[in-house]
């Protein structure tokens, strides 16, 4: 498993593990952290934190255990300080890219479910992910994205229909794995 | 694939018909708060947003960065495995780990009235650069001296303040903010003094502001740093 092998390099101090860290999970951890902090610019700093903490962490890290849980707790304490940090701000008012309270049921389990969904969506095909994206990023309507793509409505209904099936089922698990988290 | 299969992936896409057979079948209905819980991540805008692409050297740079600093002996890997498992399982007396205690107490106590409580003496850290600032990186050096803290900055790839502003440095802490300094180029080295505890400030930031007479931080934050405590 990837996520263990990065472990292992990890607690073993290799600081290459950490770009190898970074183009596997990166873009989980980016998801996670703008789900709660709901601003890019902020998401970005907690994902670079959230790597950096993770790396001065090293010498905890159970080399034998997959990395991914660890990595997404920490993210979910960066992006949570973040948030708390830019709340206590008194010049709040004047930066433009105020961030909003993160929303009730931030926890955990919705970090957790963040990543699973986000990962599972990476191993969608590619024609598959983009009625996805179409779909539920732009709201748009089967017809429409029939339009948009230059293929037939029920080209894009079967898409759709098996991207969801897939997504079902590769995270079938999704429960009682939040429930151990 | 079962119908009960066919109809979570319906429920997932939307449709209505699918979302009245989930409440009314016993199987599907147990699956409702995973696939709900899917179907919010789905539908939040922000799950679908992609990190910049400068965003994996700057992970990479503030981790190169905290490598080369300084620091104490390298750990063994047993002695990594040893901390990972816990004082307390370790093959250690319990007197001797509460004799340790009484000395770590006492050794804590003396820096702490020997320096004022500060945290951070002597010890260095990595600046890591905002979107602000994607090209800027730098480290950090705390140390406490008779009239006060001295910090001092290495910058570099942060570019020359634009005419009519400067970079002002800021330590926060629950306390709230506290300047300690401004400066106008991001290379080389910025010597900055803080009359706070860094015990109680642990966080280090650099604002670009304006020569607006405004005091206030601008909240514009190129650099951020978190300073050690020991």
């Amino acid at each position: 498993m990837v996520g263990r092998e990065l472990a292992g390099r990890l607690a073993g101090g290799d600081k290459d593990a950490v770009r190898d860290l970074y183009r596997e999970y990166g873009r989980l951890v980016f998801t996670v952290a703008n789900r709660v902090l709901g601003d890019r610019g902020l998401a970005e700093e907690a994902t670079q934190q959230a790597f950096f903490k993770l790396w001065q962490a090293a010498e905890t890290v159970d080399g034998d255990r997959d990395v991914r849980p660890l990595l997404c707790t920490i993210t979910r304490r960066v992006a949570y300080d973040i948030a708390g940090r830019e709340k206590r701000r008194p010049w709040q008012e004047l930066n433009e890219a105020t961030a909003p309270a993160p929303t009730e049921g931030n926890g955990i389990e919705r970090a957790w479910t963040t990543w699973r969904v986000r990962a599972a969506l990476d191993r969608l095909p590619d024609e598959e992910a983009q009625v996805m994206r179409l779909q539920h990023e732009q709201g748009m309507t089967h017809t429409e994205i029939a339009e948009a793509l230059g293929v037939p409505v029920g080209t894009v209904k079967s898409r759709s229909h098996r991207a969801h099936t897939r997504l079902a089922r590769l995270l079938h698990d999704l429960r009682e794995e939040v429930a151990g988290t | 694939m079962t119908i009960h299969e066919e109809l979570q992936a319906s429920y997932l896409e939307g449709d209505a018909e699918a979302e009245a057979h989930m409440h009314s079948c016993a199987e599907c209905r147990e699956r409702l708060p995973e696939l709900d819980s899917i179907r919010d991540v789905l539908n939040d805008p922000s799950s679908w947003d992609e990190p910049s692409t400068g965003l994996e050297q700057r992970v990479v740079d503030a981790v190169t960065r905290e490598a080369a600093a300084p620091l104490a002996a390298p750990i063994s890997l047993d002695e990594r495995r040893r901390r990972r498992n816990g004082l307390f399982s370790a093959r250690v007396p319990v007197w001797a780990v509460a004799a340790a205690f009484v000395v770590v107490g006492a050794v804590v106590a003396g820096v702490a009235i020997g320096n004022g409580g500060a945290g951070g003496n002597g010890a260095t850290f990595a600046l890591i650069a905002t979107p602000l600032a994607p090209h800027a990186h730098g480290s950090g050096g705390v140390k406490v001296e008779a009239n006060g803290v001295r910090i001092q900055l290495d910058v570099s790839g942060l570019p020359r303040a634009p005419a009519g502003s400067y970079y002002q440095a800021w330590v926060k802490g629950d306390a709230g903010l506290v300047p300690i300094g401004t400066f106008h180029t991001g290379d080389g080295k910025v010597v900055l003094w803080s009359g706070v505890d860094p015990a109680k400030y642990h966080t280090l930031t650099v604002t670009l502001e304006r020569e607006d007479g405004n005091q206030a931080s601008s909240g514009q934050r190129v650099l951020t740093g978190e300073i050690p405590q020991r």
